[in-house]
């Protein structure tokens, strides 16, 4: 529908001079191993390790700087990294505000659920997402909708996360179904990264508070510890919705004047515990989340009690073991369990409840060989049960169940010391579902430690959700013959550090996309999805990041995103720019630091095709550097220069555009008790 | 059937937990410790001086870790950590640790030291000349020792760790 490229030229420009600023450093710069951020030195064994005499340390394994940065270079994609240091320079408080820095990503919000779009995907309301997201391995993403929450629904406090890693590009090749665009994985922190009790208390505007208490320590028996509450409390906003104040087309639509009081409360409480002993890591997260929708959606009656209630929990256990010098085994298992219980008050001022919910257990083990010198194997197997899918709701009261047994192998073949073929494929076969085959090739080039060049062919599926598939009521009916969604990829990869402390990447890609599920009109007032969709995504992403010694840290990045359905119109919600900006640095002889970020999004097309204009952000954070009697501080501004902007509202909803936040601020103090 | 699966991988799963191990250190935190006994197992041969100085040319890639050896006592000397800006002092030095530079090249660094009885370290693959060159190895910190270079600047080490040394040249 559009036709105004008036960016058709700037990705290359752009390019060019990145590429210009890299290269005048080039010359200077040192052909150099590690990442510093990737070597955060933890404040705990030094003493204790020179009682350990010499001849045991040798034999003791260590985790090297290099070896971190090395890793994320052979996923045949370009990784960013989001560290705990930068969560709190610029003041993130979800793990949304944590990936909208990251290149090519965004969070929609519809006012009541942030929605996770990357690589072209992103229409609002779209719950399944095309983004894996785990937390410390574990795959997050309930059984209901497929979905990743990201928002004050997310499973954890951002205070806790030690680094959040994006791979973009397919990952079904070893984590199978819903791997589509991308992982997310949330590493959380030991305990003896906080080495006693901490205490926040934090206030933000619209009446939002929270508190959290967390306790970390290594305990005498080398046993680590993490053990965390919180809670969330919000008083949000009254809204003013001109859709519901439009009297003389509709009296019906004339509700309190459009206006939303008091529908905007919020609670989220959360807790999260993870113990380390001996290889042996046991970890659970729980979050229930209750939001009131202000917006009138999904024919509920406006200004009326109408709520998202999120609950999500999961216990995982880990053992690594290095089986022999040349075989580590990591082995999983995990439970985990979904509610929803959405309320809505409907046209008969009636209250309608959901109760959806899902179970599901599992066990996956990694095996890790390296037995043959120019090979590196990867290879093991998973089984999932999702022993509890029930659907219930005024119309309907349904049990499902689904198991998916898999199986991956990935080599890593050396043809050279600079050229890598890695080959590699998952399995899976599941119960309601076509099983489905995930291969990926990869070539990886690195002629220098500072460069390496990387060309993936893949594809990865997504299963329909539950919801997609079972889901019943008076407009939606299940469709059994469901089928997964399938994407195609190329990608390719150029990777330049010049030293520790700067690295630019950049990557172009193509996807195909097909079976894509989507919820069709087929008569009679009803619905049902089917595997009609199909498209393609062509796209570039650039970024960089450079830090400078007295504590300066740049971090940009540029995404170009072309996605067109097979109509050959752009995918709903799908901005074709995105520019993400960082910039932190100490301030008031290092007493301080500042966390200033930039957010450009593109326009992007609405539910009934209008566009959304394009917007820049501005969010500016100033943190304490060093704790004043035990205590840091943190005020966050967003939306600094209160700038107007609307995100795309879901198919479903009376308006097609939702004004979004104007400035607005939150101020956290937290004390540490060691 | 399902329970059948679920129990043999339960199975598997279990066999596979018979061995515990260590959790790992970071790298620079070895490295420091690593330090801290190549400097009670060197000998320098010349008149004791109170002070142990480490210095760090060019970048620092210890962050905090090295600061738990500052003050600590070595063989009756108080260890100093110093981060050298360049290379004119480097005659105060006991040890020299060198991991990468923008100014300085391994070459230069070396050129700087000549003859002086300075303990030179480097985790830098292309600094292979020093006299201690760190490198990990299948997640284990291992090093090798050019002891002629450490003789011909009058600086011995202690048999304990020549033995523990991935090569000795």
């Amino acid at each position: 529908m559009r036709a105004t490229p008036k960016f058709r030229f700037l990705p290359v420009v752009l390019y060019w001079i990145l590429n210009l600023f890299f290269s005048s450093t080039n010359a200077l710069a040192n052909p150099a191993l590690a990442d510093t951020q990737a070597d955060k030195p933890s404040n705990n064994t030094n003493q204790n390790l020179t009682n350990i005499p010499l001849e045991e340390l040798v034999d003791m394994d260590v985790t090297s700087a290099s070896k971190v940065a090395r890793q994320i270079s052979d996923a045949p994609s370009a990784v960013s990294i989001v560290t705990a240091d930068d969560i709190r320079a610029y003041g993130y408080r979800s793990i949304a505000d944590i990936v909208n820095s990251m290149p090519g990503l965004y969070t929609p919000y519809d006012r009541s659920i942030y929605y996770l779009g990357g690589r072209g995907f992103g229409r609002s309301g779209d719950y399944v997402g095309r983004v894996l997201l785990m937390i410390d391995g574990y795959a997050t993403n309930d059984n209901i909708y497929n979905e990743a929450y990201i928002g004050n629904d997310g499973l954890v406090d951002t205070e806790l996360i030690e680094r959040v890693e994006y791979v973009p590009g397919t990952g079904s090749s070893i984590y199978g179904n819903g791997a589509f665009l991308g992982i997310i994985n949330i590493v959380t922190k030991k305990g003896s990264d906080f080495n006693g009790a901490q205490i926040s208390a934090e206030v933000g505007s619209y009446g939002s508070r929270k508190g959290r208490v967390t306790f970390g320590k290594q305990l005498e028996n080398g046993a680590d510890v993490l053990l965390s509450a919180s809670l969330l409390k919000s008083d949000g906003q009254d809204f003013f919705f001109p859709e519901f104040n439009n009297a003389t087309a509709d009296p019906n639509f004339a509700i309190n004047h459009g206006v939303a009081r008091n529908q905007d409360i919020e609670r989220s409480p959360r807790l999260f515990a993870k113990i380390k002993f001996e290889g042996w890591t046991l970890e659970g997260g729980y979050v229930s989340r209750k939001h009131n929708n202000p917006t009138g959606a999904y024919n509920a009656l406006f200004n009326k009690y109408t709520a998202d209630w999120d609950t999500n929990g999961y216990v995982n256990l880990t053992h690594n073991d290095t089986i022999s010098a040349n075989l580590i085994a990591t082995t999983r298992l995990y439970f985990g369990q979904y509610i929803d219980r959405t309320a809505i008050t409907d046209q008969t001022a009636t209250l309608l409840h959901e109760h959806n919910s899902g179970q599901w257990a599992g066990v996956d083990t990694k095996l890790v060989g390296d037995w043959f010198d120019n090979h590196k194997l990867i290879f093991g197997m998973e089984f999932r049960d999702d022993f509890k899918l029930h659907f219930k709701n005024a119309f309907n009261d349904a049990e499902f169940s689904r198991n998916t047994f898999s199986l991956y192998l990935q080599d890593e073949i050396y043809l050279s010391s600079q050229l890598r073929l890695n080959i590699g494929g998952r399995y899976d076969d599941s119960t309601n579902t076509d099983d489905h085959l995930s291969p990926r090739v990869a070539l990886i080039y690195s002629p220098s430690e500072a460069n390496t060049f990387k060309l993936s062919h893949s594809s990865a599926y997504r299963m329909p959700s539950a919801y997609e598939q079972f889901y019943r009521d008076p407009t939606q009916i299940p469709n059994a013959n469901l089928k997964p969604e399938y994407v195609e990829t190329i990608e390719f990869v150029m990777q330049h550090q010049f030293s520790d402390m700067t690295q630019l990447s950049s990557t172009l890609y193509h996807y195909e996309t097909s079976d894509l599920i989507v919820n069709n009109a087929i008569g009679a007032g009803l619905n049902q999805n089917q595997n009609e969709g199909s498209g393609h995504t062509n796209g570039i992403e650039i970024s960089m990041q450079k830090n400078w010694g007295d504590g300066l840290r740049i971090r940009g990045n540029y995404a170009y995103q072309r996605a067109i359905d097979s109509s050959n119109q752009h995918l709903m919600n799908s901005p074709e720019n995105l520019a993400k900006l960082n910039i932190t640095f100490p301030v008031m002889k290092h007493a301080f630091r500042t966390g200033l970020e930039l957010q450009y999004t593109d326009d992007r097309v609405t539910e009934s095709l209008h566009t959304a204009p394009s917007y820049t952000l501005t969010n500016l954070t100033l943190t304490t550097e060093h704790p004043i009697y035990h205590t840091n501080a943190s005020l966050s501004i967003r939306n600094l220069f209160d700038t107007h902007y609307v995100a795309v509202a879901p198919a479903g909803y009376v308006q097609d555009t939702l004004q979004m936040d104007g400035i607005n601020a939150w101020l956290q103090l937290t004390y540490d008790i060691q | 059937m399902n329970k059948l699966f679920q129990l043999i991988l339960l199975g598997l799963y279990a066999s596979s937990l018979s061995r515990a191990s260590a959790e790992p250190i970071p790298e620079y935190e070895m490295k420091s410790t690593y330090l801290y006994y190549f400097a009670v197992y060197a000998d320098w041969d010349e008149s004791i001086r109170p002070n142990l100085n480490i210095c760090i040319i060019g970048k620092d890639l210890f962050g905090t870790t090295i600061n738990s050896l500052e003050n600590k006592e070595i063989n009756g000397r108080r260890a100093t950590i110093k981060h050298l800006t360049n290379l004119e002092n480097v005659s105060t030095c006991q040890i020299l640790y060198f991991s990468e530079s923008d100014l300085y090249s391994p070459k230069h660094i070396l050129s700087a030291v000549a003859d002086l009885p300075i303990l030179t370290i480097t985790d830098n693959a292309l600094a292979n000349d020093f006299m201690i060159n760190l490198k990990v190895d299948k997640n284990r910190l291992m090093f090798d020792i050019n002891y002629e270079a450490m003789k011909k600047n009058r600086l011995t080490m202690s048999s304990k760790v020549l033995n523990l040394a991935h090569r000795v040249y």
